[in-house]
Order: C-alpha cells, then structure tokens, then sequence
C-alpha cells in the first residue's frame, strides 16, 4: 500500500499555455453575455439553468470539450474544460443546463457507450441542447446506496423499470436520466447487481416527473417515478450489473471540480465590492482569510485536475477536495454575515449582497449533501488510508 | 515530480527518519547542537539544493527545496537546514560569498538590535534583505563574534537576541526588500505542512495500536472521523505550501507583491498558521493522556508548530496582507490574479 504521504500528495497543476488563451476568450463572451443577470440570479450558478445560454457555450465550442472530435467534442484535455468551468462558475453563470452532461454524462458515455449511443447523444451535449440528470437516491437509500431498490427486468421487448428515484435534479426539464437500477435481485455482496440505463425522460410511458419545492421555495430537484417503464435494449450504459464500477468512475471528476468550492463565489464578490467602497480595516483579515482558503482549494482541485488528465487514481484526493470545499463554501454565508452585519433579504429592491446572501444563506445546507455526505466522504478517507 | 524531488525526498526521507527519533530528539534538547546530523545534511548536499552547479550546488528549483524543507518539519529536525536552504540561495543572487557551515535567516534589524533569530548562537552568518538609498540589498553578518542572548521557542529551538550588528557585507539583489522575510514565512509553512503529516502518521499507528472498550480506537467512527478530518487538513497544507514553492519557481518576485509568488506566500502562511490549532487539537486528542507526556513523541512536533504558526508572521498577520492584495485589486482584478498565479510563465513563453 502507498504511504500516507504518496496518497496526501497534491503536485501543483499546471495549465497549458493554450489553455490561456482559451480563458481570455471565455471572458471576453462573458463580460457580455453576464450583462443581463443579477447578482442573485448569478448567485446560483450551477444551481441556474438557461437552455439559450448553454447553446451559446456550446456554439462556442466549450461543452463537451474532452469528447472525441467526431462526435463534436474538442478532443482535449480535462485542462481545458477546467478553465472553462471556473470562469463559468467564478462568473456565476447559469451553466445547469449542461453541467451535468458535460462534466460526467458526456465523458461516460463516450468511455462505456455504444456507438448508437455515442452518434446519437454527444453531439447533442456537445450543442448545449440536452440536458441529463442522474438518478442514484431513492426514497429509503441515501447515502446508504448499496440498498437500491429500484429495478429494471429484462423482458422480450428491452428492460422493465419499476421504482421511485428522488432527489433528481433537474429531472424536470432533463431529457435523461442515467439511472442506476438493480438488475439482479439475487446478487451478493449487496453492491453487485446493479445496471446503468440512459433513460428518455420525456418520452417514456410510465415515466412521472415531480418537482420538488427545496427551502428556498424553488423547485430543481424531483421524484421520478417508475410504473412498468419499458426501455429499448438500447438504453443499458455499459455492462449489464457492472453499474457499481461504473459509477464509481465518475466521482473523481464529480467530486473535484472548481464547482466544490465556487458555488459562494459571487458572495465574495459582492461582499468586496461593498469593501472596497469603504475603509472597513477590521474586515480585510476576514477578507484575507477566506482568500487562503479559497487559493489552497483552487490550488487542490487543479492538482487533481492534473493527475485526471494524466490517467493517474485520485479517487481519494477528490474526495477530500469535496469535504474541505463544502465546509468553505458552507461556512462563507456566516463569515459574511460577521463580517458586514446585514440581514439577508431576497427582496426586489434589497442591496444584490443581502439577496444573495439570503440565497446562499439557504441554499448551504445542500453543500454537505449533494454529491456524497460529509460523514460518508470522511469514511471514505478514513478507508483508503486504511484507518477502520 | 522531478528526478531530483524524487531522489531528495527519497534521501532525506531516510537520513532522518534513520537518525531524528524519539531518543535523539530528547538527548538534542539537553545537549544543543546536532552537530553530526548536520554533517550528514551537508554531505547530502542538502543545504545547497538551490545554488546553481556552476557556483558548487545542487542546482535544484524550490519544488525540490519543498521536499527537504517539509521533511525538516515531518521528522521534526533540530537544524536550520531550511533558514540555510533559502540564505543560500539568497546569496547565490548577490556577488557576496557563502560562508561554509549553517546559516540562517535575520527575521528583522531594528538599528542594531536584531530579535529572534534562528539558531543564531550556531550559525556562522546570517542573512536578510533590506532597501537602502541606491537599491534593494542582501544584508549578511558575521555572527563571528557576535554575542547572543540565549533564547529558545516552545519546542526549545533556539531563538538568539543579538545586538551590535557590525560585521557585515551587502549585495545588491534583484528582490524586494522583504524577501527574506517573505521566504522565511514560505518555508515555515512546508515545516507546518510536515508537521501535520507527522501528526496524522503518528495518531494512525497510536489508533491502530491502542485498545479500549475492547476494540481498537480506530475502530470507532468518531475517531476515524477525526482522522479524516486531520488528514484533509494535512493534505491542504502540502497543497497550499507545495503551490507557493512552485509559484516561486514559476512566477518568482516580480515588481508587484499582488501578482507574484507573495500572494501565494502570504496564503500559504496564512492557511499553515491558522491550521496549527486543528491539526495540533486532533492528533492530541487522539493520543489521550499518553500524548500530553514528555516521555512520548508527539510534543516535539506539537511544540514546534505552535511556535512556527507566529514565526515570519502569524495567520492574523498573513490574514491581513491578503486582505490588502484582495482590496487592492478589487472586485474585478482579483480572479484575474488568482487564476494566474498557476500559471509556468517559462512553459507559456516557449
């Protein structure tokens, strides 16, 4: 076994000099196109979806940028998509059309695919048109996934799903779900058996989406219900009861992005803009202090970003990128709140910093939850440095 | 990593880990000076990983200087082997000659007092930078006969008051005035950074080992919680420190210290010192009583971490030098800044 200094260690990543250019592009498109959106609306970020404005990124050439260039990708490296990511993100640009399908969808699809599913579904992420959500939790599995209940079953005419998937974002305008089903009922241990499907939301009978309403009163995540759904063959994702490994596959990338530790970017934004316009000597170490924080974790995830690009393992350094991104961003709204003593207010004529931080106020309990638990992520640390 | 990060990490890993445990470290503590184990560094050529072949070094770049100076801090070195590692190189920018033997970094001269400084009763010389009238200058003085009021930090390094600074020579240098300052806060932060792995290895072994309630303390799910939780920070402290050596390698010092390797400085002190408390709090809290002893290990990393979090600057401090780069950049440049600072200029200009 690696030593706990080998499996701790976070080599600096470094950007390809085309990668810089490729950011002053990406900023110049957004000096103009953020014009129309508020800071609260900004507030959101990959929380935001705008089916026009990912059409755009896609029109641009920057979604699915590491896809093979003849499904439309760029065929370059996950650097690239880095840059892009963060100035979307620092931006507070509403990128949820395509987050999903960009940062995991595409990138699986293109690894385990057919070739139908391949021809038929990235060129469509790559365009910004298509929106994927993904369906992992249900009504009685959490953070305890093994014990999946939903199912699909083979049949003469393709797979029968029946079962409830909850918590989905953005099932409501997705067009697919990639959902993990149980494929095999009698499997041992509990985590085998299981299957990825693309399933086409929009066009299945026995497929029912319902919003959510989330604490803030809006609604992006959903019950999607299964009533004898029938899909095609077509639809299993890669190798029928291997959707564990599969899945496991993705959360490297999922768990690592500049989206763990961006999403109160625009608060800290906001927050400067009202400091710089005063004299307030006593904020400047706060403000010093959240800015440590946010270079070391910029300074995790690209080393992270690196080490993908490069084929390396860096399962657990994402994990721990994910823990200490969601304990900053969650702990910033309270900072702010110290710091300049306002109340959080979402209303119309309110000042942008109060609205968003009452946004991002409400919005920071889901940072510990959303892509793994913090008690879950530090069992999974805890594991791979053998301690348990 | 470089061939020569790797080969360095690999030989200071085992020269100390060989040579700095538990009984060394309690007989260095009454006795003083480590004069062998200095030897030993010096035969490594350690002290010299900067200074360029040409001038009789190494000719190694700061992310190889990482390795050695982190591994001062993971195995707990009483030497001034970093303070050395950055005086040398200091020098090998001036026309000013290196003096054989240990040297070490003058934290701040105040007329010709000089307060706290690192091994100065055992260094032959020590360095600083300061600005006179015609340009930025290397400051090195003869600690020949300079005599030393005796004083130590927690971990009983010495920390020597000094005055009637006389002997001395200066050379220009193309760095600002607070350099040295600047890097003794940089390699500070590596020593913390292997603290904090020192910390974690040994209350992994101590849980693994330690039975109650009929189980190992690894066993319980808070425990590992707390682990992971030490671990995370030690992981973002090689992270942040590992990220200034390199920016000092990439960006280096430029003519503004909101754009430069200082931003990375300043946030890598920053983390390290702030992270002392968490990381010090954990690992002692896992080791219970045993660990609060003399006779046991753990105080010689603990007592060093406490004392390096305040020195070249505590986290309030590097706090607030951040918060001037962030104000002084505004609201529209300071991403710019940030995202630059990753950024090999070498690589981007070929």
């Amino acid at each position: 076994m690696e030593s706990i200094v080998d499996l701790l260690r976070y080599d600096p990543g470094q950007l390809p000099a085309s990668a810089e250019n490729l950011r002053q592009d990406v900023r110049d498109f957004l000096a103009v196109e953020m014009k129309q959106y508020s800071a609260l609306t900004r507030a959101y970020t990959w929380d935001g979806a705008d089916q026009t404005f990912s059409e755009k990124m896609g029109a641009k050439g920057w979604l699915g940028m590491t896809l093979p260039k003849e499904y439309g990708g760029a065929g370059l490296s996950n650097l690239e998509r880095y840059v892009v990511a963060e100035e979307t993100l620092f931006a507070g640009a509403p990128v949820g059309y395509h987050w999903i399908a960009d940062r995991q969808s595409g990138p699986l699809i293109a690894r385990i695919g057919t070739e139908k599913q391949k021809a038929d579904l990235l060129p469509r992420i790559c365009r910004g048109e298509t929106c994927f959500s993904i369906g992992m939790s249900e009504p009685n599995s959490g953070s305890d996934l093994a014990s999946l209940q939903s199912k699909a079953v083979r049949t003469d005419e393709g797979w029968l799903i029946n079962g409830t998937k909850l918590w989905t974002t953005n099932a409501h305008i997705a067009s697919y779900m990639i959902g993990l089903f149980r494929t095999d009922l009698n499997a041992q241990p509990k985590h085998a058996g299981f299957s990825q499907f693309i399933i086409d939301l929009k066009n299945t009978p026995g497929v029912t989406v319902r919003p959510i309403e989330d604490l803030t009163g809006r609604k992006h995540f959903n019950e999607v219900v299964f009533e004898n759904a029938l899909v095609s063959d077509d639809a299993l994702l890669g190798t029928e009861n291997d959707g564990w490994r599969q899945v496991g596959s993705e959360l490297a990338i999922e768990r690592s992005g500049p989206e763990r530790f961006l999403s109160c970017a625009v608060l800290f934004v906001e927050l400067l803009k009202v400091l710089e316009q005063g004299d307030d000597q006593s904020a400047k170490r706060e403000i010093g202090s959240i800015l440590a924080n946010l270079v070391t974790l910029r300074s995790m995830s690209l080393s992270v970003s690196g080490k993908l690009a490069q084929g390396d393992d860096v399962s657990l350094q994402a994990v721990i990128v994910k823990d200490l991104g969601a304990e900053f961003e969650q702990t910033l709204p309270g900072i702010v709140q110290k710091i300049v003593g306002i109340e959080p207010n979402l209303s119309d004529d309110a000042e942008p910093l109060a609205q968003v931080l009452a946004l991002l106020t409400m919005l920071a309990p889901s940072f510990s939850l959303r892509g793994g638990t913090v008690e879950i992520l530090r069992g999974i640390i805890a594991k791979r440095l053998g301690i348990s | 990593m470089s061939d020569i990060s790797s080969m360095l990490e690999d030989s200071v890993t085992r020269l100390f880990r060989d040579k700095v445990d538990r009984e060394f470290l309690q007989e260095q503590e009454k006795t003083g000076w480590a004069a062998q184990l200095w030897e030993l560094t010096e035969e490594l050529g350690l002290s010299s990983v900067l200074v360029k072949e040409d001038n009789g070094g190494v000719g190694g770049d700061w992310a190889d200087a990482y390795e050695i100076v982190k591994g001062c801090g993971r195995f707990a070195v009483p030497l001034p082997l970093p303070e050395t590692i950055v005086a040398r190189w200091l020098l090998d920018q001036t026309n000013l000659v290196a003096p054989e033997g240990p040297l070490t970094l003058i934290p701040s001269i105040d007329g010709s007092d000089a307060k706290r400084i690192p091994w100065g009763r055992n260094a032959v010389a020590g360095c600083t930078t300061q600005v006179t009238d015609s340009g930025n200058i290397v400051r090195l003085v003869d600690f020949t006969d300079v005599v030393f009021t005796h004083e130590v930090n927690l971990a009983k390094e010495p920390r020597d008051n000094c005055s009637m600074i006389a002997n001395l020579c200066d050379g220009d240098v193309n760095v600002p005035a607070t350099a040295s300052f600047y890097l003794g806060a940089m390699i500070r932060s590596a020593q913390i950074s292997g603290v904090a792995m020192a910390l974690l290895e040994q209350a992994t072994i101590y849980s693994g080992e330690r039975s109650q309630f009929g189980r190992n303390l690894n066993k319980f799910q808070t425990v590992q919680h707390n682990l992971a939780r030490l671990a995370t920070a030690a992981a973002s402290l090689d992270s942040i420190s590992r990220f200034a050596f390199a920016t000092m390698d990439n960006v280096g010092f430029k003519d503004d210290a909101k754009t430069d390797v200082r931003f990375a400085i300043a946030a890598a002190k920053s983390r390290a010192s702030e992270c002392v408390d968490l990381i010090c709090a954990l690992s002692h809290q896992i080791h219970g009583a045993i660990g609060f002893t003399y006779e046991h290990s753990l105080h010689f990393y603990s007592r060093r971490a406490w004392s390096w979090r305040s020195e070249f600057g505590g986290s309030s401090y590097w706090a607030n030098t951040l918060g001037d780069i962030a104000l002084g950049l505004g609201s529209e440049k300071l991403w710019g800044a940030i995202t630059a600072l990753g950024i090999n200029e070498t690589k981007t200009a070929n």
